[in-house]
C-alpha cells in the first residue's frame, strides 16, 4: 500500500485525465465495487473495474483503491489493445460539497500497423461538486499523462526509410525502437453524476471536452486529431 | 522495511538514469524519416515560395532539352510512387518533386501554405526547370487537383495533362460526392486503432502526426478507393505530409468530417485550348465513372481512360497499364 500511494504521489506531480477511473457517486466505506461501463473516449471503450474502500486500512475517512481494465470496443476481435489501471480516490468533505481526488498509474498496449506500442502513464483528476448520500453531481477536472512509450516499430515503418537515396539506399538508417519519453498528454473538463438507487447498485456517467496538446493547438481534422469529445455510463455492483 | 523517502528518492533516481535512454518523438528520423534540411544526402533544391525558403526533395530524369513534364503527387504522399514514371525520361525531361510540406521536403509553417502559395511553387519549378517553356503535366489524386488548378490560373504555361482520379475539382463537386469517397466510420476497428494511439504517441508534433497519418494510408475502408478494402495495396511513401493534409483540409473548409466544401480549381478549364486525359480505376470511387460525369463536363475536350481491375493506387496495382495509357496521350510518342 506503501508503494502504491507513494508512486501516485509522485505522479501527482504532473496532472494527468480520466478514462479509467470509476465514477464513484459516494465513498465506499470499507464496501467492494465492481462494474462495467461504456463509452466514447478516444474511441469506443467498454471498461471493468473493481474498487474497494480502505479507510479502516489506511486510517483515513473516504479513500478507496480500484484497478480496472479498459477495452477498444470495435478492437476485442483483434486483442490487440488495452489499458490496465491501479490507483485510488478520496472523498474529501463528503456528504456535502466536496471533492474526490484520484490518481492511477496506467498501461497501455496498442497494436496497430504503425508497431506495437506500451505505454506507461499516469492520470489525476479532481471532481469538485456535490456529494449527497444517494447522488451526486460534479466537475470533472483532469489530465492523462503518457510518462514514457516503447515502440516496437513495424516493417511498414521501417519502409519508410527505404529508396530514399537515388541509388536505392537509406533503409539501414531506419526508425528507432525503444522507450520515447512524454509522448502523449491529454486533459479532460467535463461533468460527472452519479446515482444510487439502492444501497447495492450504483449508475452514473460523465461527458465533457477532450483537449490533447496538438500542432497548432487542437486539429480540426477527425482522422489525424480525434474526437474532442468524451462520454461514459457505467453501472456497479456494491457488496 | 524501507522509508518512504527512501523508496521516492530510488524512485526518482531511476527514472532520472532512463532519461538519457529515451528517445524523443520530435528528433530527426526516429519516427520517420529526416527532411532535406536535416539530410544533406537527398537530392534537393532550395525553393522561395510565400516569402520562405524551403529546401525541396527533388529529382529529374531525361535529357533537359526534352519537352518537360512535371510530375504531382496526391495527398499524405510524395514522388516514391510516382518513380515509375521515369520511363517518361526517354522523350520528356521529367521532374519530380515531394510538394513543399511533403514527403522529404522541409516541413512548412500554416502561413506559408495557400492554394496561391501551391501555384507559385509549380511557376517556380517551371521558371527553373521549363526555361519559361509550357510544362505537361501528370497529377495524381490532389494532385490532379493542383495541376487542374494551375491550369485554372495559368492555361498558357500548361501544354498537355493527365489528371488521374482528381476528387471534385470545386467545392460544390466536391461536397456533393464527399460521402461516396470518405467514410469515417466511428465502429472501424481500424479508425479505432488509429484513435487508441493518441494513449501512447498524440500527434502533438510533426513528426508524431505524419507517423500516425501512415495509419490512414493503410486504413482501406476509410476512402472508397480499393478493389480490396481489407488489403489495400501498400502505397510507397517516405513521408505522409500530415500538417499539409490538415492545413489544406482547412483550406477547403473541411470542418471534422467534411461538412461543407469552398474552393474553386475548374475556373476557366473549359477555355484550355488541347484535350486533357482523365485516368481512372475500376475499383475506386473516383473512377471512370466519376471522371466521365462530374469532370468531363469542365473541360472543352476532355477524354477518359479506364484502367481495369485497379482502385486510386493503380500506379502500384497496374503501372505498366498506367504508363500505356499515358504515352497514347502525351505528344512525343505519337
Amino acid at each position: 500500500m506503501a508503494l502504491v500511494l507513494l508512486a501516485l504521489g509522485l505522479l501527482g506531480l504532473r496532472p494527468s485525465p480520466a478514462n479509467a477511473q470509476p465514477i464513484a457517486a459516494s465513498p465506499l466505506e470499507n464496501a467492494n465495487r465492481a462494474g462495467s461501463g461504456f463509452g466514447w473516449d478516444q474511441t469506443w471503450v467498454l471498461t471493468l473495474g473493481y474498487s474497494r474502500g480502505v479507510d479502516q486500512l489506511v486510517g483515513l475517512d473516504g479513500v478507496q483503491v480500484d484497478a480496472g481494465l479498459a477495452l477498444p470496443l470495435t478492437q476485442i476481435p483483434r486483442a490487440n489493445a488495452f489499458k490496465l489501471w491501479l490507483g485510488g480516490q478520496r472523498f474529501w468533505s463528503a456528504p456535502g460539497f466536496g471533492l474526490v481526488t484520484a490518481s492511477h498509474l496506467t498501461s497501455v498496449l496498442t497494436n496497430d500497423p504503425t508497431g506495437r506500442k506500451l505505454g506507461l502513464g499516469g492520470e489525476l483528476s479532481l471532481r469538485p461538486g456535490y456529494y449527497a448520500a444517494d447522488w451526486s453531481v460534479a466537475l470533472e477536472v483532469a489530465g492523462r499523462l503518457a510518462l514514457s512509450t516503447y515502440i516496437w516499430h513495424s516493417e511498414r515503418v521501417r519502409d519508410l526509410y527505404a529508396e530514399r537515396y537515388p541509388d536505392g539506399s537509406g533503409a539501414q538508417d531506419g526508425p528507432q525502437d525503444g522507450w520515447y519519453w512524454l509522448p502523449a498528454a491529454r486533459y479532460h473538463l467535463g461533468v460527472a453524476a452519479g446515482w444510487l438507487p439502492s444501497r447495492s447498485f450504483e449508475l452514473s456517467g460523465v461527458i465533457g471536452f477532450d483537449y490533447s496538446p496538438q500542432v497548432e493547438g487542437v486539429i480540426d481534422n477527425a482522422s489525424i486529431g480525434g474526437v474532442p469529445f468524451y462520454i461514459r455510463g457505467e453501472g456497479a455492483y456494491r457488496w | 522495511m524501507v522509508n518512504r523517502s527512501g523508496l521516492a528518492t530510488a524512485l526518482l533516481v531511476m527514472a532520472l538514469v532512463s532519461l538519457p535512454q529515451c528517445y524523443s518523438t520530435t528528433d530527426p528520423g526516429n519516427l520517420v524519416p529526416p527532411t532535406a534540411e536535416q539530410d544533406p544526402r537527398l537530392p534537393q533544391i532550395t525553393l522561395k515560395v510565400a516569402g520562405r525558403s524551403r529546401q525541396v526533395h527533388l529529382q529529374t530524369f531525361g535529357d533537359r532539352e526534352n519537352p518537360p513534364l512535371f510530375l504531382l503527387h496526391g495527398s499524405l504522399s510524395d514522388f516514391r510512387a510516382l518513380l515509375p514514371f521515369q520511363a517518361l525520361g526517354d522523350r520528356y525531361y521529367v521532374v519530380m518533386w515531394d510538394q513543399r510540406g511533403n514527403g522529404l521536403s522541409e516541413r512548412i509553417g500554416s502561413e506559408e501554405y495557400s492554394f496561391d502559395s501551391v501555384v507559385e511553387e509549380i511557376d517556380e519549378l517551371r521558371s527553373r526547370y521549363a526555361g519559361g517553356r509550357p510544362v505537361s503535366l501528370i497529377g495524381h489524386s490532389f494532385g490532379a487537383m493542383y495541376s487542374a488548378l494551375y491550369m485554372s490560373r495559368h492555361p498558357e504555361h500548361v501544354d498537355q495533362a493527365v489528371l488521374v482520379e482528381p476528387a471534385g475539382l470545386n467545392g460544390e463537386i466536391f461536397t456533393d460526392t464527399f460521402n461516396d469517397v470518405i467514410d469515417i466510420d466511428l465502429f472501424s476497428p481500424e479508425l479505432s486503432e488509429t484513435y487508441w494511439q493518441n494513449e501512447v504517441l498524440a500527434p502533438s508534433s510533426h513528426e508524431a502526426m505524419d507517423y500516425k497519418a501512415l495509419l490512414l494510408l493503410e486504413n482501406g475502408h476509410q476512402t472508397h478507393y480499393f478493389c480490396d478494402a481489407d488489403h489495400p495495396p501498400r502505397w510507397p511513401v517516405w513521408r505522409p505530409g500530415a500538417f499539409v493534409e490538415y492545413r489544406r483540409g482547412k483550406l477547403m473548409g473541411a470542418g471534422l468530417s467534411g461538412g461543407s466544401f469552398d474552393f474553386d480549381f475548374a475556373k476557366g478549364l473549359d477555355t484550355f485550348p488541347r484535350k486533357v486525359l482523365l485516368i481512372g480505376g475500376t475499383c475506386s470511387a473516383l473512377g471512370p465513372d466519376f471522371q466521365s460525369r462530374y469532370h468531363v463536363p469542365l473541360f472543352a475536350d476532355a477524354e477518359v481512360d479506364t484502367i481495369q481491375g485497379a482502385g486510386h493506387r493503380m500506379f502500384v496495382e497496374k503501372p505498366d497499364d498506367v504508363l500505356v495509357a499515358v504515352r497514347g496521350y502525351l505528344r512525343e510518342y505519337q
